[in-house]
């Protein structure tokens, strides 16, 4: 027993001599993040042109009329909705009966167009990220195809996009 | 006769840790909240960054001192995975003439220890010399979930 305390205080005794004697402090912090997200636009001005006969058949395709960039730290959703049940027509002698659901959208590349209305309707979902984080930057495709029930005119219509987090 | 010689080796490890006297010492001071609020899209696409946020204040009368920093503790959101230039360091001024090999650029913290100066034995007229860091985040992007981070910094001061 007093060989094995003899050897334990040798052993301490010597490490002490040779210890490099270390010192320390400590400081916290903290991050605090929110659910942060940005939608933005570019062109999205279209004045599509109805001037043949198959344009009134078939419908006019505005394709990428806007490109559309989001930012995002949570998965998100977007999605579009008609301002109003109706276009409006810039005079009198329009028609104020054209639905918004001869106006349809979808993501360019996708097939499926959505017609509108005024619920909200998911155009695209994706995963949290930048603009160069895939499927974050894309373009928007229109088709308006109004048929040949309504009068010659220029029709007004407002779109309601909403970005959200899934 | 096992438990004896493991106290023994606590007492002796706890003193090394713990000790500190009128000859050597160190002291950080946080001069600012080690707080950064992430709640738009400016400040997660920009680095974030404390001026002057922290103060090291060294005493070395006894002999040459070496003082190093590292991350001792991190907790995050799950889902978010750190990067290991996250939180950084950097030397903004100090007021000692004994210090040597300082490290004047940006310093990652991580889980090891990585130098920041050394000090020699000051004059024992000299109560101690300041050590001033800005405290950066780098921007991750969006990659940062929403949620609250928590960490720890510890700086070690080992004498030579």
């Amino acid at each position: 027993m007093k060989t094995i305390l003899a050897i334990l205080v040798l052993a301490f005794s010597s490490r002490q001599a040779a210890a490099q004697y270390s010192y320390s402090a400590s400081l916290t912090g903290n991050v605090s993040v929110y659910a942060i997200q940005s939608l933005t636009f570019t062109g999205g001005s279209v004045i599509p042109s109805f001037n043949s006969l198959d344009d009134y058949i078939n419908g006019v395709v505005a394709n990428n009329y806007v490109s559309v960039g989001v930012k995002s730290n949570v998965s998100w959703t977007l999605s579009v909705q008609a301002e109003s049940a109706f276009f409006t027509p810039s005079s009198q002698s329009g028609s104020t009966n054209m639905p918004c659901s001869v106006l349809s959208v979808k993501q360019s590349g996708s097939n499926n167009y959505i017609p509108l209305s005024t619920n909200s309707q998911t155009i695209k979902t994706g995963n949290k990220g930048g603009l160069n984080n895939a499927g974050n930057s894309f373009g928007l495709d229109l088709r308006y195809n109004p048929g040949f029930m309504y009068k010659g005119d220029i029709y007004n219509l407002g779109l309601i996009y909403t970005l959200t987090h899934q | 006769m096992r438990e004896l010689f493991f106290g023994i080796c606590m007492l002796f490890g706890g003193v090394r840790t713990l000790a500190q006297n009128a000859n050597n010492s160190i002291t950080v001071f946080a001069n600012t909240s080690l707080s950064f609020i992430l709640d738009d899209p400016s400040k997660m696409e920009q680095d974030q960054t404390l001026n002057n946020a922290i103060t090291i204040r060294v005493a070395s009368k006894k002999k040459d001192v070496t003082v190093s920093v590292k991350l001792a503790a991190f907790t995050y959101p799950f889902g978010f995975v750190p990067a290991s230039n996250m939180l950084q360091i950097k030397w903004v001024s100090d007021n000692s003439n004994k210090d040597y090999n300082l490290v004047t650029n940006p310093i990652s913290l991580q889980a090891l220890d990585q130098h920041l100066f050394s000090q020699e034995k000051m004059k024992s007229n000299v109560q101690y010399y300041d050590y001033i860091y800005d405290f950066i985040l780098k921007s991750q992007g969006y990659l940062m979930v929403p949620g609250n981070y928590n960490f720890s910094v510890l700086f070690t001061m080992t004498q030579n």
